[in-house]
């Protein structure tokens, strides 16, 4: 594989175009049914585009939230009776996955993204100014530089927020007025920008930050709040590991087989039995610093897949199970290290099947 | 003439808005409903008692008809109703028209008497049962309530295959198990969608008669050929094929069938639920035809939709024929049916006690929600103008006259504000303002879901979302209130009530108590006037096991005028009431003879006492104190236990410690406490001897309350002889040594004898060269139960130290499990203590062992402190 190509394909796509044919048979069967202003797809279409299943048509369409089905109609209502969604949860639960996939269906386009963080200004909420030209002109339209929101509104189309509770308080209440009057005045040029229909704002929010920077009160009225928890089920947590290390390996051709089924249960377990504090057999176990969510047992096993492909014979070994499952644990070298070697003594060792998974922990020096 | 069958669902509101329409249209001359016949009295309670054809104004839903075996009032079935249960639409608009109403189930003296037998077993197990087995009287009480389900889940229990719970389900809930199947989890919803498609919402009833008949056959096919072999069954579809070939006869050899299937119903041997159900249609058709002999024009017949099919007697369509058995057949059914005496009576029902969850069997999800879509409806308020109610507001919308759905969607609306109302109630920040965007929230998600209108699941959704922030508990707190409510019903006031539930409702408007399902606490002072009334009322209640109100005991309200009670009113309690009825007619007297019963059956001595304690506070009558005091008297006599003697005497001491009007009663308790007095210090040692260690615990564990209990009598000459009674015991090497220890504990920390006396009785002890475990179990009972005190008595520790110091270690050994159990019981840092006591004693006579001993001792010694008291 040439150097370039893998540059290319390594590059993640935004899910419109990631699943554009997914979107285009959808778009196509879609056509006669009532849409809000501005959306691409129906409330119902979309609905369908998350939580997957076969098209009227019996077009298959994959699953991309996985879990319960009502969380995700809440949030596609909430956006088509025109509230702003507040997807709120532990880390690793899907927001910003949920969160790009709704907006690349209802507008198309997923890529208008405010990264929020205690640094972020209003001018990436409002506007801002090209000081160049600036100075050259004065204040002018040419000048401007609309920020993601306002091109947002100007577009009609969702407009995504991340992490909005790392944002400081006063800069989150600049939204206030942007959700509530659907406009943005620019005082210095005298005039305003309105927003047209589709406008709205998808937020996500993480639990973990919680009273850093809370909503004021007038702003969480203008959300609607779905929290995603994480997956219920062993089965259903590894359906969604197992989907995306497919999607994944697909987009990047890994030269490796796709992990077994045992493989990936086995990753999932360890991540749940952590995380929980409790094994599948009711012992009880330490829970490491770390989140162990979804999204990290996802990376071990893509990461696996990756070194086997790339430095083994293609398959996928206990041993660079191993060394992801580590780094994902032990986070704290304070207190992980030994609450993942009593986790491998008292319960890796003693599964049947698992020797390999034993061998290989023990080998790895902390 | 026409025969209108109206079959509907319990309690949908549905199908009250139709029959609502139905019945104007008909215009009935009369209207028989699936209740039982036998309560036909109890409509006429509904009545003002001033104009018969108008309805009591003062009576409120939710209200019970209660039908119960007059003799054995436990025996009851409760029939809840609603404002929009159908039935009570049905007997609402008869009563103000002036139509007959007639009920035409199975009269409920029947169903008893055939129930009989399992009922008779359960009273056995009922009466060996402790008297505070209260919870599980009210779980009878619901059981009751739910027979309904009870008997719907034992069809389930028989049957393995998702077939036959099917058929469970649909004989339970026909139109929620179509609704169910028809992908809707909504029953109430999918009645309004099939009323919305009729062309007008009263025709819906044919078209459930249709679906039920298909049911009836679809169920009758699964039936039959899962349980063809049993006889019951197999008769069953004879007798339904028999009509079939001839409708208005059967064979002969049928007919036989049948009267022995009779029979066997009679007898309860090996009669099913099924034949019950059969007994029931057989008997709302008999009087169904009794109504058409009469020449009655317009029959309209109200009962649940399952049993629609079989009740359209005047069917021209042959298929549904087949499925009405003949008269004949019938009245062979019907004869020589077994009967008791059966009372009837209104009672207050309770939303909450609507639900599903409660128990009830035909219990709705979500009552105030559901009252609320009634109270929008145009039908209600058509109602209303025919009742003269005012309650409901009037005002006129034009769009509730034409759409069907609109009382739907105004309830969704009010839900959702009353939502906001209640988290703001509890402190949340859920604005008003918000109300309208969870609404239109609410509905955009039905549409997402493809549905109709939003209703119960999007009002949920909505809640949490717009108001909770995603938060389920915050949900959760409001949800019962939200869709559930605490409404509480008024019974009308011409219901035959007995005379003891007349003289408790106004007890308690005089002492201004309400009945509320919501627990609340009460303090209350004695010494007032309405405290003290209010306690005697709530102690009296309790011992007709009406526990309204359960004292909370305050161990620092001990002895003075102050008593908190909690507060917590059940429906079931008017059962209870009913019951104790049977006691007397006042509280007082049914409280004292109730507690008579309980006395006279009691053998037990510590029983009794228990009883006199609890009744003195509740100034039963003097008649019957007396007779309770004689019961005690006469078994404190015979009595011959004494370790049950000693068990009694806390509650006799808390008893004539509370004092009594009469002297003469507080003399005989007295007198009762002299004799067990007397008896237990003669014969104190006969339970101290010749027992192991866990008996003796047993002796110290009832000695200790006793001796607390005779300190509180403050009386001297008593201490006395009590502590010269302990004194020698405690000087009796007999006894068992555990014992002997806490007696010399309480001899000393009452006084009688020194610390110096008690090391000489420890260096007896160990210095006799006796068993080094009597040692060990002496000290165990000295320790026993104690706390710090114990530790600073420095001469016993003195002569510990010296008793250990003085082993080998293999006595040691030997020893140190005893002790360390002795020691077993103090915590950390008494033992703690205990150890610096120790040192300190070993410092001051550093010297001394030092010349007695081999110098490496003290160290040692520490050790093996260590040890036991590690
Ligand atoms: N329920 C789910 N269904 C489908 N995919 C899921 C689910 N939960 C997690 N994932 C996967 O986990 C990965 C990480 O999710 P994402 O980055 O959206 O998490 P997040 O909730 O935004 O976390 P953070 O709070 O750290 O930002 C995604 O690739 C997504 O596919
Ligand atoms: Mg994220």
């Amino acid at each position: 594989m040439s150097k370039k190509t893998l540059v290319e394909k390594a590059i993640r796509n935004h899910a419109e175009v990631a699943y554009a044919s997914e979107l285009s048979v959808l778009l196509d069967e879609d056509k006669n049914n009532p849409k809000p202003l501005n959306w691409k797809l129906s409330p119902r279409a979309v609905v369908l585009y998350l939580v997957g299943g076969t098209t009227p048509r019996g077009k298959k369409i994959r699953p991309k939230f996985i879990g319960d089905r009502k969380l995700m109609e809440m949030a596609v209502a909430t956006l088509a009776a025109d509230r702003g969604l507040l997807l709120y949860g532990l880390p690793g639960t899907g927001k910003s996955w949920v969160s790009e996939h709704l907006a690349a269906a209802i507008s198309g386009d997923s890529t208008l993204v405010v990264q929020g963080t205690a640094g972020t200004d209003e001018s990436v909420l409002r506007y801002g100014w090209n000081y160049q030209q600036l100075i050259a002109k004065g204040p002018c339209l040419d000048a401007l530089v609309p920020s993601c929101t306002l091109r947002g509104m100007q577009e009609g189309k969702v407009v995504r927020i991340e992490e909005l509770t790392r944002i400081p308080s006063d800069v989150q209440d600049a939204l206030i007025s942007i959700m509530s009057e659907k406009v943005v005045a620019i005082p210095e040029l005298n005039v305003e920008r309105k927003a047209y229909s589709g406008f709205n704002i998808i937020a996500t929010a993480n639990n973990r930050d919680r009273g850093v920077n809370e909503l004021s009160s007038a702003l969480r009225r203008r959300f609607n709040t779905v929290t995603l928890p994480p997956p219920e089920t062993l089965e259903e947590e590894v359906k969604i590991v197992r989907n995306r290390v497919e999607e994944l390996g697909q987009t990047f051709e890994f030269p490796t087989a796709p992990p077994a089924q045992e493989e990936l249960q086995r990753v999932v377990t360890i991540f749940r039995e952590l995380r929980s504090g409790v094994t599948i057999d009711g012992k009880r176990v330490k829970s490491p610093t770390g989140t162990l969510s979804t999204a990290e047992a996802i990376s071990v096993v893509n990461n696996a897949l990756a070194t086997a492909g790339y430095f083994g014979d293609g398959n996928l070994s206990a041993r660079d199970l191993a060394v992801g499952l580590v780094g994902a644990v032990v986070q704290d070298l304070n207190t992980d290290p030994a609450i993942w070697n009593e986790y491998v003594e008292n319960v890796v060792k003693e599964r049947k099947d698992w020797d390999d998974l034993y061998k290989a922990c023990k080998d790895i020096k902390l | 003439m026409t025969l209108n069958i109206y079959g509907i669902r319990h309690h949908g509101v549905g199908c009250s808005r139709a029959l609502v329409d139905a019945l104007v249209e008909q215009q009935p001359d009369i209207i028989l409903i699936e209740s039982p016949a036998d309560a036909q009295d109890a409509i006429d309670c509904l009545r003002d008692p001033r104009a018969s054809s108008k309805l009591d104004d003062q009576m409120q839903t939710p209200v019970g008809m209660l039908a119960y075996e007059t003799e054995n009032p436990k025996n009851c079935v409760i029939s809840p109703f609603v404002d929009f249960s159908p039935e009570w639409v049905a007997i609402s608009y008869g009563i103000v028209n002036d139509v007959e109403i007639r009920f035409i189930d199975l009269p409920s003296s029947v169903k008893f008497a055939l129930s009989r037998n399992e009922k008779d077993d359960d009273n056995k197990d009922d009466d060996n049962k402790d008297d505070d087995n209260k919870e599980d009287d009210s779980k009878d009480g619901k059981a009751e309530t739910s027979a309904e389900e009870e008997r719907k889940d034992d069809v389930e229990g028989e049957s393995e295959d998702a077939d036959a719970k099917l058929v469970g389900e649909i004989i339970r809930d026909p139109i929620g198990t179509i609704a169910r199947i028809a992908g809707d989890p909504d029953p109430e919803r999918w009645e309004e969608r099939a009323i919305e498609a009729a062309v007008k919402p009263g025709r819906i009833f044919p078209g459930f008669l249709e679906l039920m008949t298909e049911l009836r056959f679809a169920v009758r096919d699964a039936q039959t050929t899962r349980r063809r072999s049993e006889s019951a069954d197999a008769l069953e579809s004879e007798c339904a094929e028999g009509a079939e070939g001839d409708a208005t006869d059967a064979t002969d050899a049928n007919a036989s069938e049948l009267e022995k299937l009779a029979v066997a119903v009679a007898r309860q041997t090996g009669g099913s639920d099924r034949d019950l159900e059969q007994l029931r249609e057989a008997h709302m058709r008999r009087e169904i035809r009794a109504a058409l002999k009469k020449g009655k024009e317009r029959v309209a017949v109200v009962c649940g939709a399952w049993h629609a099919p079989v009740l359209d007697l005047e069917t021209t369509d042959a298929r549904r024929l087949a499925l009405i058995p003949s008269k004949s057949i019938d009245d062979k059914l019907l004869s020589r049916l077994p009967k008791v005496k059966t009372s009837f009576s209104w009672i207050p029902w309770t939303n909450s006690r609507m639900t599903r969850r409660s128990g009830y069997g035909a219990g709705i999800e979500a009552p105030a929600f559901l009252g609320t879509i009634w109270n929008e409806s145009q039908e209600a308020r058509t109602l209303d103008r025919m009742t003269g109610r005012t309650g409901r507001r009037v005002d006129s919308d034009p769009a509730r006259e034409s759409d069907v759905s609109f009382p739907y969607r105004t309830a969704v609306v009010k839900t959702l504000s009353r939502a906001a109302r209640l988290l703001r109630d509890d402190g949340g920040e859920a604005a008003a303002a918000n109300v309208v965007d969870a609404a239109r929230f609410a509905d955009t998600l039905a549409a997402v879901r493809g549905r109709a209108n939003a209703s119960l699941d999007e009002i949920r959704d909505a809640v949490r979302c717009v108001f909770c922030d995603g938060e389920e508990q915050a949900f959760r707190a409001v949800q019962q209130r939200l869709e559930v409510g605490n409404e509480i019903g008024v019974a009308p006031k011409r219901t035959t009530k007995p005379p003891l539930a007349k003289e408790i409702e106004s007890q308690s408007k005089k002492l201004r108590l309400a009945r509320a399902e919501e627990e609340r606490t009460i303090k209350i002072d004695t010494r007032e006037d309405v405290g003290m009334r209010k306690s005697i009322f709530f102690r009296r209640l309790n011992l007709i096991d009406v526990p309204w109100a359960t004292f909370v005991s305050d161990p620092y309200a001990r002895g003075t005028f102050s008593e908190t009670w909690t507060l917590a009113w059940r429906p079931e309690y008017e059962i209870q009431i009913i019951d104790a009825s049977r006691y007397g007619s006042t509280l007082l007297d049914a409280a004292s003879e109730k507690t008579l019963k309980e006395v006279e059956e009691s053998t037990e001595l510590h029983q009794i006492v228990k009883i006199v304690d609890r009744v003195l506070p509740a100034k039963l009558s003097d008649d019957a104190l007396g007779k309770i005091c004689r019961k005690l008297n006469d078994v404190a006599s015979l009595s011959n236990d004494v370790l049950e003697a000693i068990k009694s005497i806390p509650a006799l001491v808390s008893a004539i410690r509370y004092g009594s009007a009469r002297n003469d009663f507080q003399a005989e308790l007295t007198f009762v406490f002299e004799i067990l007095f007397n008896r237990i210090l003669d014969r104190l040692r006969e339970i101290c001897v010749n027992i192991d260690e866990e008996a003796a615990r047993e002796c110290v564990d009832a000695l200790t309350p006793f001796v607390d209990a005779v300190a509180l009598l403050d009386d001297r000459e008593k201490d006395r002889r009590l502590f010269d009674a302990f004194e020698r015991l405690a000087n009796d090497v007999g006894i068992a040594q555990f014992v002997a220890g806490w007696l010399a504990r309480k001899l000393h920390g009452n006084g009688v004898w020194s610390e110096q006396e008690l090391g000489d009785k420890l260096r007896f002890y160990t210095g006799r060269a006796t068993n080094p475990e009597d040692v060990s179990m002496w000290l165990g009972g000295l320790i026993y139960g104690t706390g710090q005190s114990i530790l600073w008595l420095q001469e016993l520790w003195t002569v510990f130290d010296e008793w250990l110091l003085s082993m080998d270690s293999q006595l040691f050994q030997e020893q140190s499990a005893m002790l360390r159990r002795a020691f077993a019981p103090f915590e950390q840092a008494e033992r703690r203590k205990l150890m610096e006591v120790v040192k300190k004693l070993r410092k001051d006579d550093d010297q001394l062992v030092e010349d007695q001993t081999n110098a490496s001792l003290p160290q040692e010694m520490s050790e093996t402190l260590k040890f036991i008291l590690s």
